[in-house]
């Protein structure tokens, strides 16, 4: 007499879709994370870093003297996850920064980056308008 | 031979144990899951209350404007220590320390509910400490913080929130 057997041929295919299904809906449960929410944070960073720049004259005065030490301080000062760069340019030509200042021990990261813009006056014989931009991102192990 | 048939067979067994074995991984890894979206909700709230904290400590006066004026916690409405964005005033920033004493209001006027907020005030230059509020990593299992940027009295400051729950 032959005898029935629960795992047949069509029972095993059944159970090995199955179980791909499971193992691909647990792989993409596992891949989810609030990246976009800390590229708010990062950008939310970034513009109050520009606020502070310009409101503490550290901008205008980079601009007037061609001397970004005072940024470039502000910049190392940050917590340490943060990586920065800021590049300033004149109006009227938005392609070639007047200077750009990255901090130190950066590698960039692509994955959270972001970038702020504040455009800013700079009282010279007259009246200049500059844009301060404001790359941000993560730092990330070496 | 008249043999019945049996319900508790061999294969039965068999069958039931499997079935037993899926349903308990099945369960197993359904409470695993369930515990880390709490978690990880949890956190993300908590995240939301760090950063609203924030945005209303740099961006607003507070309600009433002159908030730091008045002498009890139930005539504020919410704490902001701006005078312009990302400019902080000094006497508002006093008197978010005095408001230590009454800790419970003014969570509260900062949005924190039943959670623990710790606020500090740091010289961007060094480190120093220069105003601290609320209590920093309390008794909660997670704890979140943020950081950003402000000028007062002159100088760069860093904002740190701290929230626990």
């Amino acid at each position: 007499m032959t005898r029935g057997f629960v795992i047949s041929f069509d029972a095993l295919i059944a159970a090995s879709m199955v179980f791909m299904m499971l193992m691909a809906a647990t792989a993409y449960l596992a891949s989810a994370k609030f990246e976009s929410r800390e590229k708010i944070a990062l950008r939310q960073f970034g513009n109050d870093a520009l606020a502070v720049l310009e409101k503490s004259g550290e901008l205008e005065y980079a601009v007037q003297n061609d001397r970004v030490s005072g940024i470039r301080q502000f910049l190392n000062k940050l917590p340490h996850i943060y990586c920065a760069e800021l590049k300033v340019y004149p109006t009227e030509d938005l392609n070639n920064p007047d200077f750009l200042v990255l901090r130190p021990g950066c590698n960039k990261n692509f994955l959270d980056y972001t970038s702020a813009k504040r455009v800013f006056i700079v009282d010279n014989d007259d009246a200049n308008i500059c844009l301060a931009e404001m790359n941000m991102w993560y730092r990330v192990r070496e | 031979m008249n043999r019945k048939g049996q319900v508790f067979t061999t294969d039965s067994i068999l069958a039931l144990t499997v079935f037993i074995g899926v349903l308990a991984i099945t369960l197993a890894y359904g409470i695993s899951m369930q515990n880390s979206i709490d978690r990880n909700e949890e956190s993300y709230f908590l995240k939301e209350i760090a950063t609203a904290s924030l945005n209303q400590l740099l961006y607003t006066p507070g309600t009433p404007a002159n908030w730091e004026t008045l002498a009890s916690p139930n005539d504020i409405n919410s704490i902001g220590l701006a005078n312009k964005r990302g400019i902080l005033e000094s006497a508002k920033v006093s008197r978010l320390v005095d408001l230590n004493s009454s800790y419970g209001d003014a969570k509260m006027l900062l949005g924190a509910g039943k959670y623990d907020v710790g606020i500090k005030i740091e010289r961007l230059q060094n480190g120093q400490e220069l105003a601290s509020f609320g209590t920093f990593g309390g008794a909660g299992t997670t704890v979140v913080s943020g950081a950003r940027t402000a000028h007062y009295n002159n100088e760069n400051v860093l904002v740190r929130v701290m929230v626990s729950g």
